[in-house]
């Protein structure tokens, strides 16, 4: 139980000390000592103005009543930020290289700093923060009613009393004088707002106390632990079964697209952003931040259900859960946990878009109308300075008047979500402007027409509710009775949840109609230059930049304009700054090219790059953008793309020609080795016989007491040696011929068992002669192939005189059959001989390897015969090899493929 | 003969790919696997999913940011003239 009184002096005495907070932040931001100020931890903290009121009290609501969708709403954000290296990279690094200032100055600078294009976002950006800024009041209002309402038995939370709107009027204006007094110091909006970041980040912190301690409660002190919780509800109340639908993808992404377009988050992440390092660390503490936030949601929802009186408002809970337990001092601490969240939120907002305001809609009609005077130093200052607190307070009044006007209609996560679709418009434009260099301004601005229109019609004015704008009767059978354009069901596109269903159709038009306006037209030289900018951040050095715009003014000039927009103090700073970059200590700059860009950039910083650019072009003549060089770094970064490509490629060949020279290398050596040991074995076999023909002839020389019989055995000898020697040599050329015989061979249909019957013809006085059984096996008739009659019976001799040659056994036999299988006709010369040693196998048709060597016979052979009949059958288009088996001897496969059919 | 990509390079391709793992195990159908009636702990299987894919999301994060240098400046002029890079090739074996 709280009184009024005692809520009223708490909530004070916080305000009080947020005040107290902003007030020494901004002091020792003013006095250079930042410190923590500018600590990764603390811009963190601030980007978590993501959290309001909707999360703090509507997350709970949401899970009680949808189960687990509520989590959508920070799942969206996680995967931006674990994604930080794709996009906010980016476009930090853009921001800080444009001296961007909001969204829509983002959007306007990539599309050729277009007015128009600013302007627009502006509008679409006041019009769905209002009912969000309406949220927060309409959040504080009812909580203060909650919690000071309370009694031992009336319940609150089911106040069923229209909201208090003194509270909720009194609160605007509180968030009015600290956003003017914080927020409005100074018009550079890149000058951080150091005092509003210090209240931010402590709010933050308030916030996820708030919400973890009312969470320990729940869990610890009112059930025991976590599995009663659980077992406290049904498991319906997670709505698992129907949870992961087209809501669930919808409401993620629109999330994530919420948490870049937002204008108080791109303010926090993007404009407020001192060092681009500080995305490393928010890129997992942020969402470290919501998984923190979000863990108790659902126990609180559950608790809530179970133990609270039915009827109890669920987006409550968070505040009458603590009541209910009678734990007050919980109940305040939550209380101001959810006035953190919805303050810090206002504020922020009210920043971003008062900066917008000014800079994108009031400036561009002042310098049109005229309404700044041309000569008065500092006049522009002053008047934006004015125009932001005006902008502050209508944004306020407009929040006010929609919370009084909307009523209590909706759950705060609809007004939230409504808000969302409406921001995410800005995304394929911002994506597409990220990413794509042909995306122009045409491309954008009809997407965002078109996409704004329908959310307008599908989504944002269906929420008033009855009769404010749209009559149900409209709602329900379409304007004019036309069925086909009913609000929530486009074009008949029926039976879809309404956030969907205007997701779906604004989002999809948006997005054609930028990509295909976008391909129709051909973009303008600034907005190609800006796109290259922009697209290729990361590549392009700041100095070629500089150089692209060419322009010349006078520095008179744009000393008048400085002093006109900054002051007279602040321009006299940058003028000195940029005499001294240019080496011209105590004289005025020149006002070059590079000296012109920074100045419009430093102009930007203050009041958006279209209004910049403006005010530039009223003093520089002859701006001409170097379309060469535009196109030069363009092609720069498609050549070093190239390049690298390339190099890859050539790598590559490089590889796998190392790798072929490798081989060759590798086959050469061992033909040099082959062709040595060839060498040596010819001159080996030569000289055997003739050493015997050179000794034996000397003997016939120098020994005349021969007798005539000695005599004709030594002529004898020699002559035989002679022959031997004449074989050897003709089988070296044949074989030589063979190799390395490039004529093809004559071949032609022929019988093989013909040349076979031959061969056992020829071979069988040299069986009988050596007393060796030849056998004639099974023999397949009929076949024909290709070859040439005489080099198959030279093969079949060699193998059959080989294998009776050598044939040492005790019953020597040689047996030689033949058979067809599908594809080659194949000749087995078998014999029971010593066969073939296990180890000289592989090598048995190389040259003079006599495969019997181990065999005491008395011909040694040449070792030629097999190399030979081997390279005949390879030139014939067979084979020979060495059938693998058991047993004693040899077997030896011919085999020779049928013809091909001639196709 | 593969040229291992340098870390960094392997580290960055590891950081677009998060987003797209997290994007992935977020939505259905890959989260529907884990509806059902089953509990462990008392809780149900689906909000342990939930929330530690969430966690585990994060870790990667951290160690993913805190490991992730800064590029070198991309605005490495490509050499001037065309000549492969054969001299540099060798150098840059992977055997220190």
């Amino acid at each position: 139980m709280l009184s009024a009184n005692v809520v009223l002096v708490t909530a004070l005495l916080y305000v009080a000390l947020l005040f107290a907070v902003a007030f020494v932040g901004d002091r020792r931001a003013r006095t250079g000592r930042l410190g923590w100020l500018q600590s990764p931890l603390v811009y963190t903290l601030s980007i978590s103005v993501y959290c309001t009121s909707w999360t703090f009290y509507g997350a709970v609501g949401s899970a009680a009543r949808n189960g687990l969708e509520f989590a959508t709403i920070y799942i969206g954000p996680t995967l931006v930020f674990v994604g930080w290296w794709v996009l906010l990279r980016k476009i930090v690094r853009i921001a800080h290289t444009q001296g961007i200032t909001s969204i829509a100055d983002m959007i306007s600078s990539r599309y050729g700093k277009s007015a128009t294009l600013a302007a627009l976002v502006t509008l679409i950006a006041v019009v769905s923060t209002t009912p969000y800024i309406a949220l927060q009041l309409k959040a504080v209002a009812t909580s203060v009613q909650v919690i000071s309402n309370s009694g031992p038995d009336t319940l609150p939370g089911n106040v069923d009393a229209a909201p208090d709107f003194h509270v909720g009027f009194w609160i605007a204006v509180g968030m009015a004088v600290f956003t003017i007094l914080f927020g409005t110091r100074n018009i550079d909006a890149k000058e951080r707002h150091h005092g509003v970041v210090a209240a931010i980040a402590l709010e933050a912190v308030v916030k996820l106390v708030a919400l973890l301690v009312v969470g320990v409660m729940v869990v610890f002190g009112v059930a025991d632990g976590p599995e009663r919780i659980f077992a406290a509800a049904s498991p319906e109340i997670l709505h698992a079964q129907d949870a992961f639908g087209p809501r669930w993808v919808a409401v993620t992404f629109l999330s994530a697209a919420a948490v870049i377009c937002l204008p108080r988050q791109f303010q926090v992440t993007v404009v407020e952003n001192v060092d681009e390092g500080h995305l490393r660390t928010a890129a997992w503490l942020f969402p470290l931040y919501l998984f923190l936030l979000s863990l108790f949601v659902l126990p609180i929802a559950i608790a809530g259900v179970s133990y609270l009186p039915a009827g109890t408002d669920p987006d409550m809970f968070v505040l009458t859960l603590p009541i209910w337990a009678s734990r007050n001092d919980i109940a305040l601490l939550s209380f101001l946990g959810g006035f953190s969240a919805a303050t810090s939120m206002v504020i922020v907002a009210c920043i971003a878009l008062s900066t917008m305001i000014s800079n994108h809609i009031v400036m561009p009609v002042a310098l049109r109308l005229r309404w700044v005077s041309h000569s008065a130093s500092g006049e522009i200052r002053r008047f934006l300075l004015v125009s932001r607190r005006i902008s502050i307070c209508v944004m306020l009044l407009l929040g006010f008047l929609y919370f009084r006007f909307s009523g209590d209609s909706g759950a705060l996560a609809s007004i939230g979500l409504i808000a969302f679709v409406g921001v995410a418009q800005v995304l394929p434009s911002l994506l597409g402007g990220l990413f794509w260099r042909q995306a122009n301004v045409g491309g954008a601005l009809s997407g965002l027409v078109a996409g704004t229109l329908l959310w307008v019609y599908t989504l944002f004015l269906p929420s008033f509710g009855s009769d404010l704008i749209l009559s149900p009767q409209t709602l329900a059978a379409g304007p004019f009775g036309i069925e086909l354009l009913r609000p929530q069901a486009l074009f008949g596109l029926d039976n879809f949840d309404p956030l969907v269903h205007a997701m779906f159709w604004s989002l999809s038009v948006n997005t054609l109609l930028f990509v295909l306006v976008s391909l129709a037209r051909d973009a303008r030289p600034l907005e190609r230059l800006q796109g290259t900018l922009f697209v290729d951040v990361f590549r392009t050095p700041a100095a070629t930049a500089a150089g692209l715009l060419r322009r010349s003014a006078t520095t008179d000039d744009l000393r008048l304009l400085a002093q006109r927009i900054l002051g007279d103090d602040a321009a006299q700073r940058l003028f000195e700054q940029a005499a001294q970059q240019q080496g011209r200590a105590h004289a005025a700059p020149i006002a070059d090219d590079a000296f012109i860009t920074q100045f419009e950039r430093t102009l930007a910083g203050s009041i958006g790059g279209a209004s910049a650019h403006a005010m530039i072009s009223q003093v520089v003549t002859g701006e001409t953008i170097s379309l060469d060089a535009l196109v030069r770094i363009a092609d720069e970064t498609q050549r070093i793309r190239e390049y690298s490509h390339e190099l890859e490629v050539k790598s590559r060949e490089l590889e796998a020609t190392a790798r072929q020279l490798g081989e060759a290398n590798e086959r050469l050596r061992r033909l040099d080795v082959e062709k040595d040991h060839f060498l040596s074995q010819v001159s080996h076999e030569v000289r055997t016989p003739m050493t015997s023909i050179r000794s034996f002839s000397e003997i016939l020389l120098d020994d005349r007491r021969l007798d005539a019989a000695q005599r004709e055995r030594f002529l004898r000898i020699i002559h035989e040696e002679s022959v031997r020697l004449t074989r050897l040599l003709d089988s070296t050329l044949e074989l030589n011929l063979l190799e390395h015989g490039e004529t093809p061979w004559q071949q032609v249909p022929i019988d093989p068992e013909l040349a076979l019957d031959n061969s056992i013809g020829v071979c069988q006085v040299l069986a009988a002669g050596a007393r060796v059984r030849l056998i004639e096996g099974e023999r397949a008739r009929g076949a024909t192939v290709e070859g040439e009659a005489d080099r198959l019976s030279q093969v079949f001799i060699n193998l059959i005189s080989n294998a009776i040659k050598y044939n040492t056994s005790e019953a020597p036999w040689v047996r030689v059959s033949s058979r067809l299988d599908h594809a080659a006709y194949e000749v087995l010369i078998e014999d029971n001989g010593p066969g073939i040693r296990a180890d000289e196998r592989e090598l048995i048709f190389s040259k003079f390897r006599r495969g019997w060597a181990h065999t005491q016979t008395s011909t040694p052979g040449i070792g030629l015969g097999l190399a030979i009949s081997w390279q005949i059958m390879r030139r014939l288009g067979g084979s020979l090899t060495l059938v693998e088996r058991s047993g004693p001897g040899a077997c030896f496969k011919v085999r020779l493929p049928y013809p091909q059919p001639v196709t | 003969m593969k040229t291992p990509r340098p870390a960094s390079a392997r580290l960055r391709d590891a950081a677009m790919l998060l987003p797209a793992i997290g994007t992935f195990l977020f939505l259905p159908p890959a989260i529907t696997l884990f509806v059902g009636t089953g509990t462990l702990g008392g809780v149900p299987l689906i909000v342990l999913y939930l929330f530690g894919v969430w966690l585990v999301l994060i870790a990667c994060a951290a160690v993913l940011a805190r490991r992730l240098a800064d590029p070198p400046p991309a605005t490495d002029p490509p050499p001037a003239t065309d000549a492969p890079p054969s001299d540099e090739a060798p150098a840059r074996e992977p055997n220190a």
